[in-house]
């Protein structure tokens, strides 16, 4: 059986074709669920992203040139939805009060990872308790401050692709770590 | 003494970003610096080095991912396809500007307008008699027709031989009202202002005086259903939905708040119609058997608690039906 290329997929789903637009995200939408939960900390909130993502990648596929690889545009369009997810949040607790998601007010996280079931040693314990406070201290870094260090810390990208993701400089990575570490670091001593 | 520099330094090479000089250099700083070996020991210890990824849950979460997306991407496909054949529509009419002589282009305003007339005459139920005409005709003179508008004069039969002069006109004339909300003429207006008015200001201004005043009877009650589930503006229907409650709770609006919750594209509007059925069964104005949980509210609930394209939904469905559930 022959197995198509991105080349074909993109051809075919430029044309209208839904499957092969299926077929293809299929081959990518894992590393893009996977951003998106490290940056959000939270699978309903990862899946919004994937969902915005995957829709956006979807209306202006026919715009798609075939000059980079399919994957790289993909996480792009993935990268700039998670920048701007925080502020859809916002817009949606403006609209349905009450509805809290991802970071409170207080700069807590409404729906984090419970990381604390079943710790056996002390180690484990103090991980998890850390864990808990990283994701509390990144709701209050800047979006893509949030977004460099997600991709470092926790998805292990080197710079160079969060460089090529964010549409911006290694230089303006390498600053936004930084900072993002440093803020990280003054929320932790105080919490720890 | 901060050294900034050196803390940048320290940063990248905690996560392998630094190059072979820079690892010379920072190393030679260390050993040197207390305050930023103190300051890296720190990092190693609050930011464990390893990335911490999530294969395990994100391969919890991709099959749902999916399949949410599935039904989001046919939706897409429909919207498109109708844009499609409505851009469709619009360029034929574009060439049909072209094609159309201008005096069908007239001959179907005429026809408009006399649509217009006949709608306002089926509305005020009544045939115009002599003294209608008579009133019309004593502020008519060359310079107009008073508070009327004259339009579309035909002469019908001129050649009958009797003398007579046979001829038809449209007459448009502005009336004011005043009584009860309680009147059936009132209420058959405002019912055909809410339905049919192309300004949404007046749909909304007429469910506004049917809150403020409201008896109303089934005919308004079947507009207000017909306006919240199909109006075009979001805001209309939201001031229907908010006038239903109001109302004695039935089946046809329940019917009605089944669809809004299915069919509506406004997540708001989805919210609002989850708080509508969740208001009424808590309070216990339910219809289900023996006052019991609806089980046609419980189904739909359950349904979108899991297929909602927007979390916010699904996450308000899960709430009210895990409340329900505790009754």
């Amino acid at each position: 059986m022959n197995i198509a290329t991105d080349r074909e997929l993109i051809l075919c789903a430029q044309d209208g074709d839904v499957n092969a637009f299926e077929e293809l995200v299929q081959r990518y939408d894992r590393r893009v669920l996977s951003l998106a939960f490290s940056y959000t900390r939270n699978s309903d909130d990862a899946k919004d992203i994937y969902q915005e993502t995957l829709i956006r990648a979807y209306r202006s596929i026919r715009q798609f040139e075939l000059r980079s690889e399919f994957s790289t545009w993909l996480y792009r369009i993935a990268t700039n939805v998670c920048i701007r997810f925080k502020s859809t949040q916002r817009r949606y607790m403006d609209v349905f009060r009450g509805g809290e998601r991802g970071c409170n007010d207080d700069g807590g996280c409404a729906h984090s990872l419970d990381l604390s079931s079943s710790h056996t040693t002390e180690g484990e314990f103090f991980r998890a308790e850390l864990g808990r406070q990283i994701e509390r201290a990144l709701c209050r870094l800047s979006p893509m401050q949030r977004f460099v260090f997600t991709m470092k810390h926790y998805e292990g990208y080197k710079l160079r692709e969060i460089a090529a993701m964010a549409e911006c400089s290694e230089g303006n990575v390498k600053k936004h770590l930084y900072e993002a570490v440093r803020r990280l670091q003054k929320e932790l001593e105080t919490a720890l | 003494m901060r050294h900034k520099k050196y803390e940048k330094l320290i940063v990248l090479s905690h996560y392998g970003e630094i190059n072979r000089d820079d690892i010379a250099l920072l190393e030679n700083h260390l050993g040197r610096c207390r305050a930023c070996a103190e300051y890296s020991r720190k990092l190693n210890r609050v930011m464990p080095k390893e990335p911490v990824r999530q294969e395990e849950e994100v391969g919890q979460i991709v099959r749902e991912a999916r399949s949410e997306l599935r039904g989001v991407l046919s939706d897409e496909k429909i919207q498109k396809a109708e844009r499609k054949e409505y851009s469709g529509t619009r360029n034929t009419r574009r060439w049909g500007d072209y094609l159309i002589p201008a005096y069908v282009v007239a001959a179907f305003v005429l026809l408009a307008l006399a649509t217009g007339v006949i709608s306002g005459y089926l509305i005020f139920g009544g045939k115009m008699g002599a003294n209608s005409v008579r009133s019309i005709v004593l502020e008519i003179s060359a310079k107009g027709a008073g508070t009327a508008a004259i339009t579309g004069i035909r002469f019908l039969d001129s050649r009958d031989g009797t003398g007579n002069l046979k001829f038809s006109f449209n007459v448009v004339r502005r009336y004011e009202m005043r009584g009860p909300i309680e009147n059936r003429d009132i209420q058959k207006i405002l019912a055909y202002a809410l339905v049919n008015s192309d300004n949404p200001g007046v749909r909304l201004r007429t469910i506004g005086m049917i809150d403020a005043y409201g008896k109303p009877d089934k005919e308004i009650e079947d507009a207000l259903i017909e306006a919240v589930k199909t109006d075009d503006n979001a805001g209309v229907r939201r001031e229907a939905l908010v006038s239903l409650d109001k109302l004695p709770f039935d089946t046809r609006i329940r019917e009605a708040m089944l669809f809004v919750l299915q069919h509506d594209k406004n997540p708001g509007m989805r919210v609002a119609a989850i708080n509508f059925l969740a208001g009424k069964e808590l309070r216990g104005s339910s219809l289900g058997a023996d006052n019991w949980v609806d089980p046609q509210v419980l189904d739909v609930l359950k349904e979108k608690s899991i297929s909602d394209h927007n979390r916010y939904v699904r996450l308000k469905a899960k709430d009210i039906l895990k409340e329900l559930k505790e009754l």
